[in-house]
């Protein structure tokens, strides 16, 4: 199993108002090619502040994320990035914003519109490509910022807490949308790091779940999602589904009871 | 559901332009007939208690328009040249600033003192050194116009800037953006509803400052007008130098308006 992102004792800390947080210390995880990785773990542990260090938006302290076997410096559009917060730019239209990433690449204005007006259709906004982001609901805004963190088609796809502000119903279909979606145009399947608070959403859409513990956040364990894909939004029901839910929500129980 | 609510939206558009397209609705005619009453008390006024020399019935002010005609429409354009170009100028050089500033840290350590013990100063201070370096002509005119509209853009420019959500730049350096298109296709769009507000300020400050550098020495202006109309007690003179420019004041800031509400028309409204 070769690792496609290896994270070495990666520590962060911050100069907060009230001195010193120490955010992240000595996180070690490979996350192999092709693999879906979710990180839970209580508020606070740093699980954000992981993916940003693995975008390259934030320095790490000390140690190496590495991705595809080079050292991660900046942000590259080969590793984008759904954000928690409502990042759809209000001032483009749908197209635009979809297609913001392709206009710095090479590929030429025309086949940046087919590429756009396919992911339109393929995250089922059609009819919309010329709205202005204020005319959507918040699961079409976060349908847009999908489809925009597709455009580039990326290896590496880093999500945090992407569906967290959306009702239940509208999270369980952009989970299916983006569990058919996470597949390059060469038909590879693309690395996705996905940080969540909500176990049920780990567990149905992960490889593995990384738990991690409080801040100073570390992982404790990283365990494997064993359901076939794919997967049926019932397998939720199953008995294995929630004695997974248990096993993972009884170690967050139990680290919340240590700190 | 999706088709649904976008058909909404549209319905709710074709609404408001329904109401758009009649001629008068309840809250103009109510704004008309408070004018209208104004005129009313005004002439009811001039004719019994208000002598004309005090203060000119509506009558006399429109019979001064009529006599004044020509050279009237000379000193409309000379202020309104010195306004406007004055304000470009400034509002230009302004913004270019401060956005020159927030790139980079040294062009800010240069130009942060300077325009920090410029901005105190009220600009009008500055006339009697403008009149002896520049003379009464246009350019004095224009420049101090320009530093005042400079002072109000370089510093709404900078505190827009500073509030541009960190997210959306994160977003666009995520998807490849360099640090020009960032500020190009980021900042700039960003900041552009705030930069609006400045300029509608500006265009208020930049008639104060014509009409006052006018005052105190020109050879042309409806400020010129006024101050010669004041010598010779012509009050009906300076009613009408007054009321031109309220009116073309209301309609410049509208027309900033009407530019800026095309500009930002993406932006969520509460009306």
């Amino acid at each position: 199993m070769s690792a496609y992102i290896s994270i070495a004792d990666i520590s962060k800390s911050f100069a907060g108002t009230a001195g010193r947080i120490d955010a992240l210390q000595n996180v070690n995880l490979d996350v192999p090619a092709g693999e879906f990785l979710c990180l839970v773990g209580p508020s606070g542990c740093g699980k954000s502040t992981l993916v940003f260090i693995i975008a390259g938006l934030v320095k790490a302290s000390s140690g190496e994320v590495r991705v595809a076997g080079k050292p991660v410096v900046e942000p590259d559009p080969d590793r984008t990035m759904v954000f928690q917060g409502d990042a759809v730019f209000p001032w483009m239209t749908v197209a635009q914003n979809i297609g913001y990433g392709l206009r710095f690449g090479a590929m030429s204005k025309k086949e940046q519109g087919k590429t756009v007006s396919q992911l339109v259709d393929l995250v089922g906004l059609t009819g919309f490509a010329d709205a202005f982001p204020k005319e959507l609901s918040g699961g079409m805004k976060k349908r847009v910022d999908l489809a925009r963190a597709y455009a580039t088609n990326p290896t590496v796809l880093l999500m945090d807490e992407p569906f967290g502000a959306l009702d239940a119903i509208t999270k369980e279909k952009m989970q299916v949308d983006l569990m058919r979606l996470s597949v390059t145009d060469t038909g590879q399947r693309r690395t996705i790091v996905f940080v969540t608070h909500d176990l049920e959403e780990a567990i149905f859409l992960a490889d593995r779940v990384a738990v991690m513990t409080p801040r100073p956040g570390t992982i404790e364990v990283v365990l494997d999602v064993p359901f076939p894909r794919p997967r049926e939004a019932s397998i939720r029901l199953s008995t294995e589904f929630q004695a997974l839910r248990g096993q993972i929500r009884e170690l967050l129980v139990s680290e919340e009871e240590e700190s | 559901m999706k088709r649904n609510e976008l058909g909404n939206s549209a319905d709710a558009v074709g609404k408001e332009d329904t109401r758009k397209r009649r001629l008068i609705t309840g809250e103009g005619a109510v704004s008309v007939i408070t004018v209208l009453i104004l005129v009313a008390l005004w002439t009811a006024l001039t004719d019994s208690y208000i002598d004309d020399l005090y203060f000119p019935s509506p009558m006399d002010t429109i019979q001064v328009v009529g006599r004044m005609e020509g050279v009237l429409v000379s000193y409309f354009l000379a202020t309104m040249y010195r306004v406007v170009v004055g304000m470009l100028i400034g509002a230009v050089l302004g913004v270019f600033c401060g956005v020159a500033m927030s790139w980079n840290k040294w062009i800010n350590s240069v130009l942060d003192p300077l325009i920090e013990g410029l901005r105190p100063i009220p600009a009008v201070a500055l006339i009697p050194f403008f009149i002896l370096w520049f003379g009464i002509g246009d350019t004095g005119k224009l420049i101090l116009t320009a530093i005042g509209g400079f002072t109000v853009m370089v510093v709404t420019t900078l505190e827009a800037i500073k509030h541009v959500s960190p997210i959306y730049i994160m977003a666009a350096r995520t998807l490849g953006a360099s640090r020009l298109e960032i500020y190009r296709t980021i900042i700039l769009p960003a900041i552009t509803p705030t930069l609006i507000g400045g300029v509608r300020v500006t265009v208020a400050l930049s008639f104060a400052l014509v009409i006052a550098s006018e005052f105190m020495g020109a050879q042309s202006g409806l400020g010129y007008m006024i101050m010669l109309a004041r010598r010779t007690l012509q009050t009906d003179a300076i009613l009408v130098g007054v009321i031109i420019i309220g009116i073309t004041s209301w309609i410049v800031d509208r027309c900033v308006r009407i530019v800026g509400n095309y500009l930002t028309r993406w932006a969520p409204r509460s009306e």
